[in-house]
């Protein structure tokens, strides 16, 4: 029987069997999912914020932050038989839901330093729905790479 | 910085204080909306910042809501949060027979989030008198999206030096009506015990 995984905010989760669902609940938080070319292994990270504030505490959550997020997800692929220039990423969330002049515009330094931690790695991107007014639901599916997004309202769209 | 952690006894003056703050919300609403309300009990829990969303209901439901950032002595966060059913009921009594018109217009969003404004006020009055604290609602703005969205959005505000934060809800209920929405009050844990802190000397 596939699972269901609930990737929660600042959690990730890999697997390599297919039919299994990973997915999250996104807003300004960034969802990043690495496929593994050469198997159906697929993981994802929930990033909560950009960077850690100066003086702020260690979180035990992996992907609480952008960087180290990405550097755990990136390391528990290796860990299951992955390479990294074997890997690619699609990226969703990020989010702003309540207009200007009202909350920190997170969701957009999330995107801004996922890309970045992406980008050192040599990881490219190959698809992505970031940004926008709308929280994203985000299911991928291990072995097709199937990501499918559905806002509120159930409008779905396929990346 | 460490981590900071309430204990139980602080727990029971938050839930107090919001009860407070709530018994006047309560209060503006019947104003507002020409009808009794009756006030559940409000609840406070303590958890995981990602486990906040389910504890409130059901994460992928959609919600209308209000969000207001908290100013003054200390900062903080206020959400009001209906169901899509809730809301059309709110909004069957805000606007006139022959306005109405179901679905998120900006009239009718702009509806929502003056009764949100209007809580936020009354909440807020009432636990400034209490703590001596001054706290204001600043500009409401309003959004329909996924409850864990929205929640965990704002969670992102106030999760960064404590992973587990303090939920402090109420839910409202208007006379003939299944529910008139909910209101969460949200803050980092150090701004929650200067709150006891002054409750408790006031």
């Amino acid at each position: 029987m596939p699972s269901r995984i609930i990737v929660k905010m600042g959690d990730l989760a890999v697997s390599d069997r297919e039919g299994d669902i990973l997915t999250s609940v996104l807003g300004s938080c960034v969802g990043v999912i690495l496929f593994h070319r050469k198997s159906p292994l697929t993981g994802m990270a929930h990033i909560m914020l950009p960077e850690r504030g100066k003086g702020m505490p260690e979180s035990d959550r992996r992907a609480k932050y952008a960087g180290p997020g990405v550097m755990a997800l990136v390391k528990e692929m290796i860990d299951r038989g992955a390479r990294k220039d074997e890997l690619v990423a699609k990226i969703c969330g990020g989010a702003r839901l309540f207009g200007e002049n009202s909350l920190q515009n997170i969701g957009e330094r999330n995107i801004a330093m996922t890309r970045a931690a992406l980008r050192k790695l040599g990881i490219p991107v190959q698809a992505e729905r970031v940004g926008g007014d709308t929280g994203r639901n985000v299911t991928v599916e291990v072995g097709s790479g199937k990501v499918t997004i559905r806002v509120a309202g159930g409008a779905t769209e396929v990346i | 910085m460490s981590k900071i952690i309430l204990d139980e006894e602080e727990v029971d003056v938050l839930r107090e204080i919001a009860n407070i703050g709530s018994g006047h919300a309560a209060a503006s609403m019947e104003k507002w909306l020409e009808r009794d309300m009756v006030l559940e009990v409000p609840q406070a829990f303590l958890v995981p910042v990602e486990e906040v969303a389910e504890h409130i209901g059901d994460p992928l439901e959609t919600i209308i809501c209000v969000y207001a950032r908290v100013e003054g002595d200390i900062t903080g966060h206020l959400l009001y949060a209906l169901g899509l059913d809730d809301a059309k009921a709110l909004l069957d009594i805000l606007l006139d027979p022959e306005d109405r018109k179901w679905g998120f217009s900006p009239d009718n969003l702009s509806a929502i989030a003056e009764t949100g404004n209007i809580l936020f006020s009354a909440y807020l009055a009432a636990v400034s008198q209490i703590s001596g604290l001054e706290l204001l609602p600043g500009p409401p703005s309003c959004a329909a999206d996924m409850l864990e969205a929205v929640v965990n959005t704002v969670l992102l505000e106030i999760c960064e030096g404590s992973e587990h934060t303090l939920v402090l809800e109420t839910k409202f209920h208007g006379e003939g009506l299944s529910s008139v929405g909910y209101v969460l009050f949200l803050a980092e844990n150090e701004a929650l015990k200067r709150l006891v802190q002054r409750v408790e000397e006031g």
